[in-house]
């Protein structure tokens, strides 16, 4: 599904991503958990398309095809979907109107019919019940007003609509109290298929618990510096990062 | 009848009115010297030949019940209300003043709530200049939707310059849109008094002109009396577009919210200046403007200036004004769910016009997003739904 190789990405001229390698096959959830500052949502950033990530080296396939060519629009509507950290307001767009012209955009990508409003408002509240979403924050502005709790279930509520191939979640953990957790957890887990790939980026192992992944990467100042089972998820949180920094021979 | 710049119509205007003016029009059309107008390019307009035409308004559709609507001849005008009092800086309201054939009148009795909307239509056309003028009247307690439509056709260059006076009496309620998508030159006034608990809502949407300006003067003359302006401009290619705004607060316990949206797209100039005079003896004033334009090009140019006169000390203002291009993360957003750039782009431009137009009478809805929408071309978004 998606393969990265030696990818090397500037931020405003500085290296943040520096050789990183990955391979999340089909139907597979994996895991990168790293410090601050590892380079964890550059990699969540550079591979949706954002401006101002600079790939100096290296290459990204998503489903056999060059996805770094590719405009962010583009990545979308092959099935590229970034639940983003800090999602934007955007006051005098409904959330409603906003993600029937995404999924209508993805649709026509697709060669298939736009959907009609009722249509559309059918499947809206059904996949709003998936995360809980209160029915009356789709009529409202996207993510204007919304506690940090609404934004993350909105991320997730749009990802259940789209239903792209690949899924990256940065962060998706932060902001959120336990409750809020467990049911964006799972509305992701009730997203998991066969056929769809699923990259959970994190700080810390609590969502892990909830989000069982196949793999666990733990990436650190730009590459993956190990690989392991769910079981490494569990040792990072008991013994910190201060091993890592060792083994990559950075100070304690 | 003869074609003639604009001063030189004047000839063709009654002779006793020409000479009331003699001495305003002396001096020609306003200039970039002149305070008013210094952001306000006229261009080939002091040069340009018209004719002068007929100008009534047309009532589109039936006019509301118990409402008088009534032409009244040039000639028969006794006075020239309180626009005949000009300064140099209103030259083309004292152009109207004498040149202006008929007034359209409009009375709603006391205590009549007018439920069918009043609507007015100008049009303009190619090679004539028109001077169309128009009173209002609300008496007390009464209530009315006033519609104005200035359109043309695109046959060459008009010029239309109306003048509307309009009376909010004491208690009574006007909800007021105008739509300006006349293809060639608009220089307006809009005078408007507000009395004791009144309440004025003016929509100003203005698509269309080679320039237009459209000034708007607006007295909350007694206590209670409240108004909000909104105006909503979409200007591209070589447009002007200019509202200047002077809103005074005479009397204590007066409200007003202005909130004011503009774009500017290829090279475009926006004006908009807007002043709030707030009286010595107006306290308890709560005045609220905000000015915002959005820069689609780098071309465009934008002179906005809030500002306020304040007098009195117990009172409660704010103004802001912002310039911009589109929210980039916004955009980004957008397109990271699929949304192709344009049509991001259009959607986020939409939603800025669209915020200034909510309360909008809803008669009018869909032939002022219409027009708007019209601006963004061809595209597969339900934008009417946004």
């Amino acid at each position: 599904m998606l393969k990265i190789e030696n990818l090397h990405v500037e931020v405003a001229g500085k290296p943040i991503l520096k050789g990183l390698n990955l391979h999340l096959p089909k139907g597979e959830v994996h895991a990168i958990m790293g410090p601050n500052g590892a380079g964890k949502s550059t990699l969540a950033y550079v591979l949706a398309g954002r401006e101002g990530y600079v790939v100096t080296k290296g290459k990204v396939t998503f489903m056999g095809e060059d996805l770094l060519s590719r405009p962010i629009e583009e990545r979308a509507q092959a099935g590229v979907f970034l639940a983003m950290q800090y999602p934007v307001a955007i006051p005098g767009v409904t959330n409603l109107y906003f993600l029937r012209e995404a999924l209508n955009a993805v649709r026509t990508a697709r060669g298939e019919e736009r959907l009609s409003g009722v249509e559309f408002m059918k499947l809206a509240k059904k996949k709003a019940a998936l995360v809980e979403l209160d029915p009356e924050l789709l009529k409202r502005a996207v993510n204007d007003g919304f506690s940090g709790g609404e934004k993350k279930r909105n991320e997730i509520f749009q990802m259940a609509v789209l239903e792209p191939r690949l899924a990256l979640l940065d962060e998706t953990d932060s902001g959120l109290d336990i409750d809020a957790l467990r049911v964006v957890s799972q509305g992701v887990n009730t997203l998991r298929s066969p056929e769809r790939s699923i990259l959970v980026i994190t700080h810390y192992q609590r969502l892990l618990d909830e989000i069982i992944p196949d793999v666990v990467h733990v990436l650190f100042d730009g590459t993956i510096v190990k690989t392991g089972g769910k079981d490494l998820a569990l040792e990072l949180e008991s013994k910190g990062y201060a091993d890592i920094r060792t083994a990559a021979g950075a100070p304690a | 009848m003869t074609e003639a710049t604009l001063v030189q119509l004047l000839d063709q205007g009654d002779a006793r009115r020409r000479a009331a003016h003699a001495s305003v029009l002396e001096a020609g059309l306003p200039h970039a010297k002149l305070e008013a107008w210094r952001s306000t390019p006229l261009r080939d307009l002091p040069d340009a030949r018209f004719t002068r035409a007929a100008s009534p308004f047309e009532v589109d559709g039936e006019s509301p019940d118990r409402v008088d609507v009534s032409r009244v001849a040039a000639s028969d005008v006794a006075g020239l209300g309180r626009l005949g009092e000009l300064t140099t800086e209103a030259t083309f309201t004292a152009l109207n003043a004498v040149l202006f054939d008929e007034v359209l009148r409009v009375r709603v009795p006391a205590g009549v709530q007018a439920t069918l909307p009043l609507s007015l239509v100008h049009q303009a056309s190619g090679g004539r200049a028109s001077f169309p003028r128009l009173v209002v009247e609300l008496e007390e307690r009464s209530s009315l939707t006033l519609l104005e439509h200035y359109a043309g056709e695109t046959d060459g260059a008009s010029f239309a310059g109306p003048v509307a006076e309009i009376f909010v009496g004491q208690g009574a309620r006007l909800r007021h849109l105008r739509l300006l998508d006349a293809p060639s030159h608009h220089v307006a006034e809009l005078d408007v008094r507000v009395a004791r608990d009144a309440h004025y809502q003016l929509h100003l949407a203005t698509l269309g002109g080679a320039l237009s300006r459209t000034d708007v003067r607006v007295t909350l003359a007694e206590p209670g009396a409240e108004c909000a302006l909104f105006g909503a401009t979409h200007a591209t290619a070589s447009q002007v577009a200019d509202a200047h705004v002077w809103l005074e607060h005479a009397a204590p316990h007066c409200t007003s919210h202005q909130r004011f949206h503009s774009v500017l797209d290829g090279r475009a100039r926006v004006v908009m200046d807007g002043i709030v005079a707030v009286a010595h003896d107006a306290q308890k004033t709560e005045a609220h403007q905000n000015i915002a334009t959005l820069l689609l090009s780098e071309n465009g140019r934008v002179d906005a200036k809030p500002h306020m006169e304040i007098e009195a000390d117990d009172v409660v203002c704010s103004h802001g004004n912002t310039v911009g291009a589109l929210d980039e993360e916004a955009l980004f957003y957008l397109r990271a769910r699929g949304i192709p750039l344009a049509d991001a782009r259009t959607i986020l431009t939409w939603a800025f016009v669209k915020s200034v137009l909510t309360g909008i009478p809803e008669s009018a809805r869909a032939r002022v997003e219409g027009a708007f929408l019209a601006r963004f071309g061809d595209t597969e978004l339900d934008l009417e739904e946004l």
